[in-house]
């Protein structure tokens, strides 16, 4: 079990935001952190990162009680990709992508190793065409798959992304998802949050659906996109057709 | 990797060769040959001129800039904000502040670090100011405005401080420590300032890795293992030092903070980390630079080194300001 997540609870200038919330995320799987807009996904997500203190519960990350672990530590088992992605100077591709090696060895160098992990993570972005162009010349579909290329540079065994296919178009969208399923299929565990339903009912290894500041469901993607479910959380309607996708209707009053 | 170390290389022949060229500059007419001569071997009266006058002259100038180019480097990747300046913001005006309190209340004169080190206080809480107020959570044009507020307001109590101190002054020290002079430097001035400097470019050069991760923003740069509370402390209390060491050597000096680092950055990769000795060293080379142009031109009393640099450097605020874009959020 790469994360584990007992009891968590989290508050922000004295509002709850995650409510003794409890999951965990294994290596191999693609969950989809799934909710409507301030259900506590990013916050989920952030917490997972061991970027915001928890108020009670406990924190574990590749075995170990997340608050023992050194910043270094924590980055070499992890990488986050948040949903703002700022970039305050105008760097070459290639040395944005590399910012994700910043826990191994120097910072400022790169090794041989840090250039194989750059260039697997370029290609695997379909981005190596762009190592040696500024970033801020990019269109947002190639600077979404630039970011996207800094989080798997680490090559950490626990993959966070906060809403990685927002803002793509649909082609751009499919190529994320499939690239995230791809990378759990070789080991990796991702957690990602979603808005669209039906990329997450068809990539997904797992679901975990967010109410509320809780889970309201965790499981099988089948399992958690009922037509029950939905209507609680969502307010929508949505049946699995004959070929496995998710047909999402508005709610019939 | 090898361009950072050529351009480091380029740049610091350029600052021996721009020191020893401001050696042969002077009211007095000596030539070259027997400049360099009297500065290697004791010519008596020349050497005096060489040693005593012109050279610390020339190391106090590319000190000061040195310090400002570094920490205008520094500031820029803690507020990942290309329009930061310790002149812009305020901080050389605070730390004026600081070096006038010490010396016109006397305090310079009970321990001989009293004007650096109040130079250096007042610019550390100038900084500290601005991050509070500023860091990533602002426009830069709020920012430039604390900058402004902060620096009139310093510039305000620097002539509230000369009107109630107990010693006779003249306007014209007001004017020197608000725009900035280096004459008259002795190694007695720079053996004072130096270690402040040096002490700021380490802190500095330390911060650069957590610069490095800033670049993605805070939330990201904490989750790639960069110790933020480090690198601020860092950047802070060092931009403090350098500025204050800046401010005690030549007076606050404005816009060579923001130039320099404009300059190298294309040359440094747009790597805030890489950046930080080149701007140190563009610095130097322009406040060296700028004090020879201030001593070949034909007017009855020297321009100040400060209105130098700003006829220089304020032109190259109005083109960075104008030509940065946002690049992403």
């Amino acid at each position: 079990m790469i994360l584990d997540l007992d009891h968590i609870s989290v508050s922000l200038k004295g509002r709850c935001i995650l409510s003794d919330v409890s999951m965990s995320a294994r290596e191999g799987e693609f969950i989809g952190l799934i909710g409507p807009n301030g259900a506590g996904k990013s916050t989920l997500l952030k917490t997972a990162a061991g970027l915001l203190p928890i108020e009670t519960g406990t924190r574990r990350l590749a075995g170990a009680a997340m608050e023992t672990l050194s910043a270094k530590e924590k980055a070499r088992a992890l990488s986050y990709l948040p949903q703002t992605r700022p970039l305050y100077w105008a760097m070459p591709v290639r040395s944005l992508v590399a910012l994700g090696r910043f826990a191994w060895g120097n910072p400022l160098t790169e090794d041989a190793r840090d250039t194989e992990a750059v260039d697997r993570a370029l290609d695997a972005c379909g981005a190596s065409h762009l190592a040696d162009r500024p970033a801020s010349e990019l269109s947002g579909g190639e600077l979404s798959r630039v970011h996207l290329a800094r989080a798997l540079a680490g090559e950490t065994p626990l993959l966070l992304a906060d809403e990685p296919a927002a803002a793509l178009d649909p082609a751009h969208q499919l190529s994320v998802m499939q690239l995230l399923r791809a990378k759990a299929d070789e080991g990796k565990a991702v957690m990602a949050a979603l808005h669209d339903l039906t990329l997450a009912a068809r990539y997904c290894t797992r679901i975990v659906m967010m109410h509320d500041s809780s889970v309201a469901a965790d499981g099988a993607p089948k399992d958690v996109l009922t037509d029950d479910l939905l209507q609680r959380v969502f307010k929508i309607s949505a049946r699995f057709d004959a070929e496995g996708g998710l047909a999402i209707h508005a709610m019939e009053n | 990797m090898m361009r950072a170390l050529s351009l480091n290389a380029i740049l610091a022949g350029a600052s021996i060769a721009l020191i020893l060229l401001s050696l042969f500059i002077g009211p007095a007419a000596i030539a070259p040959g027997d400049a360099l001569a009297a500065l290697f071997s004791d010519q008596g009266a020349v050497s005096a001129i060489i040693r005593e006058i012109r050279l610390p002259r020339a190391l106090a100038a590319f000190l000061a800039g040195a310090c400002l180019g570094a920490a205008g480097a520094g500031l820029q990747g803690l507020l990942r904000n290309p329009l930061a300046d310790p002149g812009v913001l305020g901080v050389s005006a605070a730390a004026a502040l600081g070096a006038v309190i010490a010396i016109y209340f006397n305090l310079a004169a009970l321990a001989f670090w009293a004007a650096p080190m109040m130079a250096i206080l007042f610019a550390l809480g100038a900084t500290a100011a601005l991050y509070a107020l500023g860091a990533g959570r602002v426009t830069t044009a709020r920012l430039i405005l604390i900058g402004v507020g902060l620096s009139s307001f310093s510039g305000a109590l620097i002539s509230l401080a000369m009107n109630l101190s107990p010693n006779p002054f003249a306007l014209s020290d007001l004017i020197n420590w608000l725009f900035g002079t280096v004459a008259n430097r002795s190694f007695a001035d720079l053996a004072l300032a130096a270690p402040f400097a040096f002490l700021g470019f380490v802190m500095i050069i330390a911060a650069a890795p957590g610069l490095l991760a800033l670049t993605l923003g805070e939330e990201t740069a904490d989750s790639l293992g960069a110790d933020l509370k480090r690198t601020r402390a860092l950047v802070i209390i060092g931009a403090a030092f350098l500025v204050g060491a800046s401010v005690a050597t030549a007076g606050a000096i404005g816009f060579v903070g923001i130039v320099a680092p404009h300059l190298v950055r294309a040359f440094a990769g747009q790597n805030p980390a890489r950046l930080l000795l080149p701007s140190a060293l563009m610095g130097g080379l322009m406040l060296a630079g700028a004090d020879i142009v201030i001593r070949l031109l034909p007017f009855d009393q020297e321009l100040r080194l400060g209105v130098a640099a700003a006829l220089i450097g304020a032109p190259g605020f109005v083109w960075v300001a104008a030509t940065t874009k946002r690049i992403a959020s």
